[in-house]
């Protein structure tokens, strides 16, 4: 099974349109049942062990948007304006037979909008990150692992609710 | 009055320290706080003089320097130390400061060394501190004395918490614990064995005054609000249903104890599956017997003075960076003689409700911001925190306990605060 390299940024675009476009319940539908979404901050380690930013099975993924679509949500109210940027896409063959592995580099432009004398708000900031998404052809690609490792991952950083 | 109306007035220089009495309003039916202590620099600055320099301060957990010449850096307010483990297995607290020119000596925030070299001019010290090479030494005079690094005069390790005082003289580590030491008792028991280690922490770094933090850790009024969000999201997805996950938050309690520290009751909050809830009950009833097991599983949140918080599944330390800067590290404890399903649960746990992306978390860190945005206003003048002032019980032991909605812990920070606040 292989994708090519334009098939696979045209995956990950489509991806960030919809992140960018607030269409959560869409992305939530590019994973596969078992697919995991992960902010690790080391490295390579063990997800079930050591903390990670982020590791979300389908149902915390599920609640993760729920929550953020949740109007009391105070942390993103107001929402995060957010705008992708993907560059250096490279498609390898994956462990399992049915899969692939794409990688990338992510650079994410978040504005929350508002009073810029309220801390806090009405401040762009940058968040980079390397990517990898391993897909699995099932009825299309879906995201079988989205890795997502933040250059500053290991570093007190401020508030992350969108995602990423 | 005038002189609070100065917010970047260095206020002790100009007041003396008498006027921080006037800064915190203690009477029988009222308890507030004044806004500049969370936006004036120069008080600021005193707190790290006499609070952080004079009491005992959290450092690093046991288990982060677990094999010989481990070492963890880390800081006393904002002085920099190094926490080293020697080839006998002491531990040793060391001002991270070059004995020559002042040079940060380490800059690792952990790792395995035997030695330090100073990256400056190479002088070599080990991790006792005692200074073993100095790099072309016939440039000093022929008596010229040197000197190993400065120790922290003071450390105590206790349940695996290690804690260090600037001061070379003060208050004894059992009289500063004080009431608070049988809840840390209770907390470490959270583990069949008594032990646990920390993993490499959350960090977060939020725009407001280190303080919001260290109130918001025992804050039990606050969660069905600004946690909204979550609890219905809880709800919503098989975790207790809202009403009853609210019915929940009203049976806690909160209590305030003499030397500034805070406690939060909350039973049952860590939200674990079911069946992996009951075989960790099931680990701790078999050791510690059922009585004693239901104490533990209290569900606890205890914040030490000045700013360590022992909460639930983590260690939280909160750094004051800056008056309106603060970074915070949460440490997931794994317990030691529990089944790895219960440490996996307890993770995935503490991560979703606070983590740097959790649910509960990013609500509290946005918060921090309102308010530090809030305080600006200058003829908002006191922080009212009153709650259940009239309705503690006072325990002999100096423990003050009020419903889990009441302000008891706040009021004991603040009675700690001033009185080390007024000692010049």
């Amino acid at each position: 099974m292989t994708l090519t390299r334009q098939e696979a940024e045209a995956f990950l675009v489509q991806e960030a349109r919809l992140l960018d476009e607030g269409l959560l319940g869409d992305w939530l539908n590019l994973f596969t049942a078992d697919g995991i979404y992960w902010l690790p901050m080391v490295d390579g380690s063990d997800p079930e062990r050591e903390p990670s930013l982020i590791y979300d099975s389908a149902k915390a993924r599920e609640q993760r948007v729920y929550s953020l679509r949740h109007a009391a949500h105070y942390a993103q109210r107001p929402p995060s304006r957010t705008v992708r940027f993907i560059s250096n896409v490279e498609v390898s063959p994956a462990a399992d037979a049915d899969a692939v592995s794409v990688r990338s580099n992510l650079l994410v432009l978040e504005f929350r909008p508002g009073d810029r004398q309220q801390v806090g708000l009405a401040q762009q900031r940058l968040v980079g990150a390397k990517c990898e998404h391993r897909l699995r052809r099932e009825d299309g690609w879906k995201i079988l692992l989205k890795k997502v490792l933040l250059v500053d991952r290991d570093a007190p950083i401020p508030n992350l609710t969108f995602i990423v | 009055m005038t002189l609070l109306e100065r917010d970047n007035s260095h206020f002790s220089a100009a007041t003396g320290a008498g006027g921080y009495r006037a800064l915190v309003m203690n009477e029988p039916h009222r308890f507030q706080v004044h806004r500049e202590i969370y936006t004036n620099p120069g008080i600021f600055e005193d707190e790290l003089q006499r609070i952080f320099a004079t009491t005992w301060v959290y450092l690093a957990h046991e288990s982060e320097v677990a094999k010989p010449s481990d070492y963890r850096t880390t800081w006393i307010g904002r002085q920099p130390v190094i926490v080293t483990r020697d080839e006998d297995m002491q531990i040793h607290v060391l001002l991270n400061s070059c004995r020559h020119r002042g040079n940060t000596l380490c800059r690792e925030v952990s790792g395995n060394a035997a030695r330090f070299r100073c990256s400056y001019h190479g002088w070599v010290y080990n991790n006792r501190g005692d200074l073993l090479d100095v790099s072309l030494p016939e440039g000093y005079p022929a008596d010229f004395k040197f000197s190993g690094l400065i120790p922290v005069p003071r450390v105590m390790v206790y349940r695996g918490l290690i804690f260090g005082s600037l001061a070379k003289e003060g208050e004894d580590f059992d009289n500063y614990l004080g009431g608070a030491k049988s809840y840390v008792d209770l907390w470490a028991e959270m583990s069949p064995v008594g032990t646990l280690k920390v993993k490499r922490p959350h960090q977060f770094v939020f725009p407001g005054n280190w303080k919001l933090q260290v109130e918001n850790s025992t804050d039990g009024y606050h969660a069905r609000f600004l946690h909204e969000s979550a609890f219905a999201t809880m709800a919503r997805f098989g975790g207790r249903p809202l009403a009853q996950t609210t019915a929940l938050r009203n049976i806690g309690a909160v209590s305030g104890f003499d030397g500034g520290h805070g406690m939060l009751e909350k039973p049952q909050m860590a939200a674990l599956e079911t069946a992996i809830f009951d075989d960790y009950v099931a680990c701790l009833t078999e050791k510690y017997g059922r009585d004693r097991a239901e104490r533990i599983l209290g569900g606890y949140n205890i914040m030490l003075f000045p700013n360590v918080c022992l909460m639930d599944s983590n260690i939280r330390v909160i750094q004051p960076l800056a008056v309106n800067e603060t970074v915070v590290a949460s440490y997931f404890t794994e317990l030691d003689g529990v089944p790895d399903h219960v440490n996996r649960e307890r993770l995935r746990d503490l991560q979703w409700r606070l983590g740097t992306a959790g649910l509960i978390c990013t609500d509290d860190l946005e918060l921090f911001s309102g308010v530090q945005t809030g305080l600006q206003a200058r003829d908002m003048e006191w922080i009212v925190l009153s709650r259940s002032v009239d309705r503690e019980t006072v325990h002999p032991a100096g423990q003050r306990v009020a419903s889990f909605d009441g302000e008891a812990p706040q009021r004991a920070l603040y009675r700690e605060w001033l009185k080390l606040m007024c000692r010049a």
